[in-house]
Order: C-alpha cells, then structure tokens, then sequence
C-alpha cells in the first residue's frame, strides 16, 4: 500500500510511515477531506496491490561482540541459559529481515532473531546508546544509527554506519533488505571502520 | 515547538510565518549585533528584553544596529521562546526542512544549538526603513486539551477512559522536545502495555507500563510501542509546550471531524495574524 500511495497521485498526503501492521499516513486536510483520503486508498486497494516481497539487497555486518561492553551479553546469556559462546553463534548465525526503519533516522528493525534469544525488554529504558550498538529485544533486533535511548540489549558494535548525513542516500538499509552478522574482533572492526557501507554488501548472486 | 509565536515573531518582522527563528527554552542569554543593522522580535512569553541594558518589549519588533546588546532573559508565563530576524537565518534545509533535529545533530545550523562565540547567519544585513510592528500577546488560555481518541483506546478499559478524561494532570521537569512526562492519575490497560510498534506523530500520548502518560512533542521517534489512548490537536500542542511543571493538564475528547474545525480555525487565526501585520500571506498548507 505505501508503494502504491507513492505511485499515486492522491493529493495532500505529506508523508508516510509503514511498521511492522499499520501504515501511518500524514495528511493535510485543507487539500483532502479524511473520507475522500479512505475513498481514494479504498480505490488503491481495489485495483490490487499485487503485495510482494521487494528482493532485497543483501549484508553481511560485521560484529565485534562484547564490545563497547560484555555486560549485556552475559546477562543475555545468563537469562537465556547459553553460553557467552552460544548467544554469539545463534544471533551470527540467523539471517534477519529489515521490517521497516525508524524510530531514529536509519535505524532497520529487524525480524528473524531466534526463539532462544527472545527476552522482555528491560523494565527502564538506558539513555545514550552509542551508533553501531547491535542489540536485541523482544522478538526483533536492530542497530543503532544516533545516539539514543533503549531498553534493549547490547551484544556487540559494528564499524558499519546506517545513517551518514553527507551521502547521497543516509539511510543505509531498506525495507525488505536481509541481513547476516559476521563475529569480528575488536582490532578487525576498528580497520573496517570509516569504509561506505556499500563495502558490507554481499554480492550478486 | 510553539508553531503559533514562531508565527507570530516572523510576522513581526515581515517574514514568511515559516521562516526559520531561533528557539530558546527559558531564556536565550546575551546577543551582540554583528551585522550593520537588522530588525528582530522575541516572542512566545513575557521574556525579560534589554537593549544595551534598556528594557524592551516582546511580542514588539526592534531595529538594532551594529555593536548594539539584546539581552532576552526569562518569562513567567512561557517555556519556549522565538527571536525572529527580518529575512531570516542564512540555514540549508536537510531533508526540506531548517529545523535542528539536536538529539540526532541533524539539519539547522551545524546540527547543534548555537554556543557563546557563534555567528547567526543572517540574509540580510540591514533592516527595513518599515514601521516596528507589535501585537497585543494573549495570554495562554487554561483549557482543556483536545484529544482525538485512540488509535489504541481499547487497551483501556471503560474505567481508565473516564478517569483519563476527568483527571487533572501536572506537567513534570521530564520535558524536552521529544516528550513531555506527566504526573498524576495512573491508568490500568486492559491488554498489557505492549503493542506491536506502529507509527506516532507529535501530540500522541503514549501510557507505558507505569500507567502515567507521556505526551510526544515535536521531536517525536517515528514509531512507538505503548499504547495510545489519544492524540491531542494540533492546535493545542503549542500550549501545551509552554507549560511549565507543576502546570495543570486536562484532556477533552473530540471528535475527527471536530478536530478538522479546530485545525481550520488554528490556521486561520494564524493567517489573520500575519495579515493583520502586514506580512506575506500564510500558505494554509504545510506548516514547517
């Protein structure tokens, strides 16, 4: 349906934001009326949105776990019954579906973490989260592109930037684009450090 | 943050009402004026106004000249505050917009606030020989707050709507641009507090696990996890941020096609502003 908004020549709509089951549509209502708005989406959805699943770019991303700290992953490792060693190869060994990014510019929430590494949020939300946080919570994962708060987990930090002001497109990551976690040690993730994120694009199949 | 006084302080000064301005919290300290000469206007509350140590109004526009001091201290009456300068600030829009997102350091000027030592960057550098213009400030009126309900009402069960609605609600010190925490009557969910994320604007009064509201303000994320009860009006977000803690906060619920009337009459009021003063005339859309 946002395809289809886009593709459209409804008028008024400012801007638009998909999540995981609704569609937020921003709108003006000096330049279309709320019901002539759900007629013309109604119409949309007649002619059939042939919903199907973008092909994806896909990205390999490297993680230097347990960095900036180990705290996090021994706590999801001692809630979840893994080793240290085990949370790492689960979360490094499942392929991750970007849902929608958001909430802070850039940032890809991701479907496809692994039952075993499910866990409620943390009661209070931690200011000051730093970019290239790779963290879990709930049934998803994401990456951090700012600074922010969260009440999720961290298990590790990539070199690799998902919002970048200066370039042509600053948001790395799309809808729809898969994503594999690769473990790196610390000293690997500083040299990849500052490469554009087109570098961590796997290649064409 | 108060889309009505930054239109306001534009009017006064002959600017577009979306032209871009300097916002303050509390107070904006001491400005030296740098340019040859330029017309300015501080708007949103009482804020305390010298010149060169001479007391000068709000809500008044002002030529100043080079070498000259405008000090803007604090109002009793506002949180955020708007010095507007004739032409407008030198600022490259990112993303269609000159706004300075500071949490992310995005857009605006450097993507920060400005420091002691910094030079605004003016398009014009000499004032009009136009006459100042004022207008008479209404005082913020103590009303209560329009809410559309929902979209996620029905985690609340009959009981925690009513008291929502008949509850008063204090501002806290928890308040920044992105949210404003209030105190006061706690809410039950009836379906747990956790949604699958979905969309938020400006003006949704999320209710986490704690059961005591958080209005988002401007600088909202673009999705959120905790159930929505209501979304207030655009109209009244404005006022809203310029309640200081302690304020009071009552909710009232409208509905959509209310809402739309309350829009209609916000926007016009704020062409009648500009019109009365004489400025260019309000797109009626795309506010920012």
């Amino acid at each position: 349906l946002d395809r289809a908004i886009a593709a459209s020549n409804i008028p008024g709509i400012i801007e638009t934001a998909p999540s995981f089951r609704s569609l937020l549509i921003i709108y003006e209502p000096e330049t279309i009326a709320a019901d002539a708005l759900v007629d013309e989406l109604g119409k949309l959805i007649a002619q059939g949105l042939r919903a199907r699943i973008v092909a994806g770019r896909s990205w390999t991303v490297p993680v230097a776990y347990g960095s900036p700290t180990d705290a996090d992953l021994l706590e999801v490792s001692a809630a979840t019954g893994l080793s240290r060693e085990e949370v790492v190869a689960v979360h490094s060994s499942a392929e991750y579906q970007v849902y929608f990014v958001g909430f802070v510019p850039g940032l890809p929430v991701l479907g496809g973490l692994p039952p075993t590494l499910h866990l409620p949020r943390r009661p209070d939300p931690r200011p000051g989260i730093q970019a290239g946080c790779v963290m879990i919570g709930g049934m998803q994962g994401l990456i951090v592109p700012v600074t922010m708060p969260s009440g999720w987990y961290i298990l590790g930090q990539t070199p690799l930037r998902c919002y970048s002001a200066s370039a042509d497109d600053p948001f790395l990551f799309r809808p729809g684009d898969r994503i594999r976690f690769r473990a790196v040690t610390a000293r690997e993730a500083d040299e990849l450090s500052g490469l554009p994120g087109e570098e961590f694009l796997d290649p064409e199949p | 943050m108060d889309r009505m006084s930054l239109a306001i302080a534009n009017a006064l000064v002959g600017n577009r009402p979306t032209e871009a301005a300097l916002e303050f919290a509390h107070a904006a300290g001491e400005w030296q004026i740098d340019a040859p000469g330029c017309r300015v206007a501080v708007s949103g509350g009482s804020f305390a106004i010298t010149v060169d140590g001479v007391a000068r109004a709000p809500f008044s526009s002002m030529t100043l000249t080079r070498g000259q001091r405008l000090h803007i201290g604090g109002a009793s009456n506002a949180v955020w505050g708007y010095l507007a300068v004739a032409g407008g600030l030198n600022i490259t829009p990112q993303f269609g917009s000159r706004s300075t997102h500071v949490r992310t350091g995005i857009g605006g000027w450097n993507g920060r606030a400005f420091q002691p030592g910094d030079a605004v960057p003016l398009r014009a550098e000499l004032a009009s020989g136009d006459p100042e213009r004022a207008i008479d400030a209404s005082p913020h009126q103590d009303a209560p707050y329009c809410v559309v309900m929902g979209p996620q009402d029905d985690y609340f069960d009959d009981a925690s709507i009513g008291a929502f609605l008949a509850a008063t609600y204090r501002v806290t010190h928890q308040m920044d641009r992105m949210a404003y925490r209030l105190d006061g009557c706690i809410l039950k969910h009836a379906k747990g507090y956790n949604i699958i994320t979905d969309g938020v604007v400006p003006g949704c009064i999320q209710v986490p696990g704690s059961g005591i509201p958080i209005v988002l303000m401007r600088d909202a994320p673009t999705v959120g996890g905790y159930p929505k009860i209501g979304v207030i009006v655009e109209a009244d977000l404005g006022r809203l941020a310029q309640q200081r803690p302690g304020a009071s906060v009552r909710f009232q619920a409208v509905s959509h096609v209310e809402a739309q009337v309350i829009r209609q009459r916000f926007l016009a009021r704020m062409q009648i502003i500009a019109e009365d003063l004489g400025s260019p005339r309000l797109p009626l859309s795309r506010p920012g």
